[in-house]
């Protein structure tokens, strides 16, 4: 009984850690990093579960070898408790798991999706085979500059196919497609250049369907921006 | 040759399945191997440009998952094997399972004339709209291909359906079946209620293209998420009609290896397959994280998604505990059956991250889901399929495989597919998209490229061994003698070898303590 | 046979449709296309920008005190005497049927600012404008009529959203698109819709749309109805969703077949006296 208790107190627990951390939701200025450490806790919860799997499998092979021709299996039977235990305890520890990544993945897409008030937008247009950016002040581009130091928002639609808006270096994606606007935000840290990439299969030219993310000095991007280009 | 295309037999049916499968996978194998050529290096390296190789990757996926892994597992095996394991004569409807397999080479015959015709579909195997309407290629071949097998796997779910419910031998209770007859009961109820959806939506595409339609084509009223959210709907429980009759087959093979019954057969049957079946079905929108559809309901999808841990979880258990306290001996269907207990785990703990939507919005088609998905569902369930076919290779041929020769394709396999697809994970995370023709934006993974490359190839000699042994054992082989594993299952203590015609020589009853698991003390009665 | 059925379910809903096309009232002399609003172009952009108004009884308020529910936006001027009072009527009126629908209600899911692109407006004539409105109860109090505070402001603001006005001396009047506009809880643009006819259904998803990603679990009704249907850019309006339909159709049609399957094979199998043993219970 007493392994009853420990499992429902410890469900609880973090259920009740999950719930305020659901209800939270202030946005943060970078979902990027947050990104790289949840990944970082997933990696370690993946491991520390295939370690066991994997080591009680290995463990099961070595011992239980067959030794003789005619030698049969030697598994116990269950009682019905022992066959019910078997399911909910595994049952419990898988769903104290789950909870604890859906509350932390919760919390992630909130910081993903709330665009930071302040945020530049700017809009694009996706057809095959390119993007085309554009400012607020008009200015068109072909490759994706940005201020250092600010989140910018993309904003936009196709004209075509379905495409997929993908910045590999920021932990972001959102599809493209006719007749719904879809959007991403980041936040360029420091100035330097990154891949944008097309990530739904849009035919021919799917995989050159790429351009740069230029990260400038905001005064190399006020000037940049203040050109007609 | 006319007494088997004609057959109404299951055996000879299943048998046909099986041929006809590994053909589709043949040439869908060659396809990965042209696919993985061209991305060795930088640059167009086999042809121009992706016209093409887009057509590869169409092939690659269609016939890989449509005309293989399905009709491997739910037209092979379950045909095979079902009748012999309920004590069945044959199925409930003989005639309407011929016409299933004859419907199921027509397939194989309109997939394979993508090979011929001119503008070859590439819409990979989602066909999602607006693409598949716009390009220039015949959609109309992939969608009547998946007509034809959406049309022969209906007809197979009713069978079979009807066939285990109404035709077990006397005395057989829902208790004493075997499990791979569970998982595959709850991979028909899933092919049955869903396949309409997918046949409908790709019918819909039809029209769009060819008749003018807009059902699809937003400035009409049409929704383009729509599509995607009907072509899910059925295609990820597709990825449980793959996975649990591999269960099932994998299942079998341990028990009757390490002589053990199932463990915790109840859990595992109501449980793990019928608590996958349930769940299987809604959690389809984790397809469509990245997709641009509302908010909440791509993070509501998050938690059903990591539920499925559940079910799949007290599968895993249930895999692990048949090896308990067992008398283990590694023959090829072992080996097999045992490298999936590793490979579930790799495949199915990489589905963690990708269940999680905020995770996702960064991995969603890279090559870490790419590799993810052919481990959990492409090798695994490859891995079973062969597992089970050297496992009822005595019983299909009277005649047994050549253990050295299996053994090295064996190795060949596991070393390859390990080789072509760990180091994708680690390229995936970096960014580098799925379907690609060619990664200029990302020349830093060309030697990450060439060695998956070489593992592909690896693969390719493991698989040309493995199917040698089989046309080797199935001509050359020696005369197997009866039941050389000693399992309890029907299909091997109550038929002869190999069975004939009605299958059993006296119609088998069975008493309320037999159960297909009776090694050691067992009864049906303590599983 | 899910085929047929298909075929079936196309046959009947090929009937369906067609009708109902833009019309606009013909006291204009202009091509009403040219004063069009590119829907495409505009859908997604943000109005918030440093915008204070003035309502009809002189108190400034921005976008934040609308609440955190759509916001259907209509362009207007005041000292107009033939199309805007109209439009805005027009507009009263099918807020009217939409309450009767009593899916959306004014207040709880969504509110009206009425707002003049005209520089010359100023409360006072917001006011007479609101006043010949004659709003009903159940609209007065979430209905604003408001002018901008900064009149500088207004032609960036509808350049942001693509409304284009232009003053003709020769007829003393404006010209200038009739759209509603349906603006988001996070204040951006979700819908435009031209149709000055515009039916109570149209409003109704239009509004849903824009509160879409707003839904509680406690809307499942709205939610699924706006699922049913899907906007259809070149006519201006909403229409069911058919693949949806089809799709539900199907769903069922799979699992009468096995019915009538599974119907067949008892049969079959009592005729052939197979015994189905003892060991049914589960
Ligand atoms: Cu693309
Ligand atoms: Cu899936």
């Amino acid at each position: 009984m007493t392994i009853w208790f420990r499992v429902v107190a410890m469900v609880s627990a973090v259920a009740l850690w999950a719930v305020p951390a659901m209800a939270e939701g202030k946005p943060l200025q970078d979902h990027t990093e947050h990104w790289n450490t949840l990944w970082h806790h997933v990696i370690l919860d993946m491991t520390a579960i295939a370690v066991v799997f994997a080591a009680i499998t290995i463990w099961f092979l070595v011992k239980y070898k067959r030794t003789s021709e005619d030698q049969e299996g030697d598994s116990p039977s269950l009682s019905f408790g022992a066959s019910m235990a078997w399911a909910i305890i595994p049952i419990f520890l898988f769903l104290a798991d789950d909870f604890y990544l859906a509350a932390n993945g919760w919390k992630l897409w909130n910081d993903q999706r709330q665009v930071p008030e302040n945020a530049m937008e700017v809009k694009v247009t996706a057809s095959m085979w390119s993007w085309e950016y554009e400012y607020e002040n008009g200015k068109t581009s072909e490759d994706l500059v940005v201020p250092v130091g600010a989140p910018v928002v993309v904003r936009g639609s196709s004209d075509d196919v379905v495409h997929g808006m993908s910045l590999a270096d920021f932990r972001i994606k959102e599809d493209i497609m006719p007749g719904r606007i879809t959007y991403l935000w980041f936040y360029p840290k420091e100035v330097g250049e990154h891949v944008w990439t097309c990530t739904e299969y849009c035919g021919l030219n799917h995989s050159d369907m790429y351009n740069k993310v230029v990260v400038k000095s905001k005064a190399d991007f006020d000037s940049w921006l203040g050109t007609k280009g | 040759m006319k007494e088997w295309i004609f057959t109404t037999d299951h055996k000879r049916i299943g048998i046909l399945y099986l041929v006809g499968s590994i053909a589709a996978f043949a040439v869908a194998g060659i396809m990965a191997l042209l696919i993985r050529v061209e991305l060795s290096s930088l640059g167009p390296t086999l042809v121009e440009d992706a016209s093409q190789y887009n057509v590869w990757l169409y092939f690659h996926g269609a016939a890989m998952i449509l005309a293989f892994l399905i009709p491997g597992l739910t037209g092979f095996v379950a045909n095979y094997c079902i009748p012999l394991m309920i004590g069945a004569h044959d199925v409930a409807f003989p005639r309407i399972n011929a016409f299933s397999v004859w419907l199921f080479w027509f397939a194989i015959v309109l997939a394979l004339l993508t090979f011929v015709i001119p503008d070859p579909p590439d819409v990979l195997w989602t066909g999602y709209p607006p693409y598949s309407v716009q390009t220039d290629g015949n959609t109309a071949f992939y969608v009547f291909t998946v007509h034809l097998l959406g049309f022969s796997s209906i007809l197979g779910a009713v069978n079979f359906l009807c066939t285990v419910i109404y035709m077990r031998a006397p005395g057989m209770g829902w208790n004493q079946l075997n499990v791979f007859v569970w998982t595959t009961l709850g991979a028909f109820v899933i092919q049955l209620v869903m396949i309409p959806v997918l046949a409908s939506a790709v019918t819909l595409l039809l029209f769009d293209k060819y008749l003018g339609t807009t059902f699809f084509n937003p400035e009409n009223g049409g929704d383009v998420l729509l599509y995607q959210n009907l072509f899910w709907f059925y295609s990820h429980p597709a990825v449980y009609v793959i996975l649990l009759p591999a269960v099932g087959i994998i299942l079998e093979v341990l028990a009757t290896f390490a002589r053990n019954p199932v463990f915790n057969y109840k859990v595992t049957v109501y449980g793990g397959i019928w608590g996958t079946v349930l769940l299987g079905s809604d959690v389809w929108a984790h397809h469509l994280y990245t997709s641009g559809m509302v908010d909440w309901l791509r993070i509501g999808m998050m938690v059903t998604t990591l539920l499925i841990s559940l079910p799949v979880g007290l599968l895993t258990i249930s895999l692990v505990g048949t090896l308990y306290k067992g008398s283990i001996s590694f023959k090829t269907p072992m080996v097999y059956a045992t490298s999936t207990l590793f490979l579930i785990l790799l495949g199915g703990l990489t589905g963690i991250p990708l269940a999680m939507t905020s995770l996702t919005v960064h991995l969603a088609e890279t090559y870490f889901v790419m590799a993810h998905f052919h481990y959990i569902m492409g090798i695994t369930a490859t891995f079973a399929v062969f597992a089970g076919v050297y496992y009822w290779f005595p019983l299909m041929t009277g005649k047994m495989y050549n253990e050295t020769y299996s053994q090295i394709g064996f190795w060949l396999n596991f070393i390859g597919v390990n080789l072509t697809f760990w180091p994708l994970f680690g390229i995936g995370i970096d960014g580098m998209p799925r379907r690609y023709f060619d990664y200029q934006m990302y020349p830093e993974f060309e030697s990450t490229q060439m060695l998956s490359t070489v593992g592909a190839f690896i693969v390719a000699a493991g698989m040309a061994i493995t199917i040698l042994t089989w046309i080797h054992g199935a001509i050359l082989g020696e005369k197997a003698k009866p039941n050389p594993w000693g399992s309890k299952s029907m299909e091997w203590t109550h038929c002869e070898y190999p069975p004939g015609p009605g299958n059993f020589p006296t119609p088998p009853e069975v008493t309320a303590e037999w159960s297909p698991y009776n090694y050691g003390k067992h009864t049906a009665q303590s599983l | 046979m899910i085929r047929w059925l298909l075929i079936i379910a196309l046959l009947l809903l090929s009937g369906v449709d067609e009708a109902n096309c833009t019309s606009l009232p013909s006291d204009s002399q202009i091509d009403p296309e040219l004063l069009r609003v590119d829907d495409k172009e505009y859908l997604g952009v943000k109005v918030t920008e440093g915008s204070v108004f003035i309502d009809s009884q002189g108190k400034e308020f921005t976008w934040k005190d609308l609440g955190d529910k759509p916001v259907i936006l209509v362009l207007s001027y005041y000292t107009c005497d033939g199309f805007c009072p109209a439009f805005n009527t027009e507009l009263r009126s099918v807020l009217e049927r939409v309450q009767n629908l009593s899916r959306v209600k004014i207040g709880d899911d969504f509110a009206v600012l009425t707002l003049s692109f005209d520089g010359n407006d100023d409360p006072e004539s917001a006011g007479m404008f609101r006043e010949k409105l004659a709003l009903p109860d159940e609209l007065e109090k979430d209905w604003k009529v408001a002018v901008f505070k900064e009149r500088d402001r207004i032609k960036s603001f509808t350049n942001k959203i693509g409304y284009k006005f232009f003053w003709s001396p020769p007829d003393r009047m404006f010209f200038h698109p009739n759209a509603f506009y349906f603006i988001t809880p996070e204040r951006r643009v979700s819908r435009i819709l031209h149709n000055s006819l515009t039916d109570a259904s149209d409003m109704e998803l239009a509004i849903l749309d824009a509160k879409f990603s707003r839904m509680k679990p406690t809307e499942i009704v709205n939610f699924a109805v706006s699922l049913c249907y899907s906007y259809n850019y070149k006519e201006g309006k909403y229409g069911l969703n058919y693949p949806l339909f089809i799709a539900f159709g199907s769903l069922f049609g799979g699992i009468t077949a096995f019915a009538v399957a599974a119907n067949v094979s008892r049969k079959k199998a009592e005729k052939l006296k197979i015994s189905r043993g003892k060991g049914e219970k589960l």
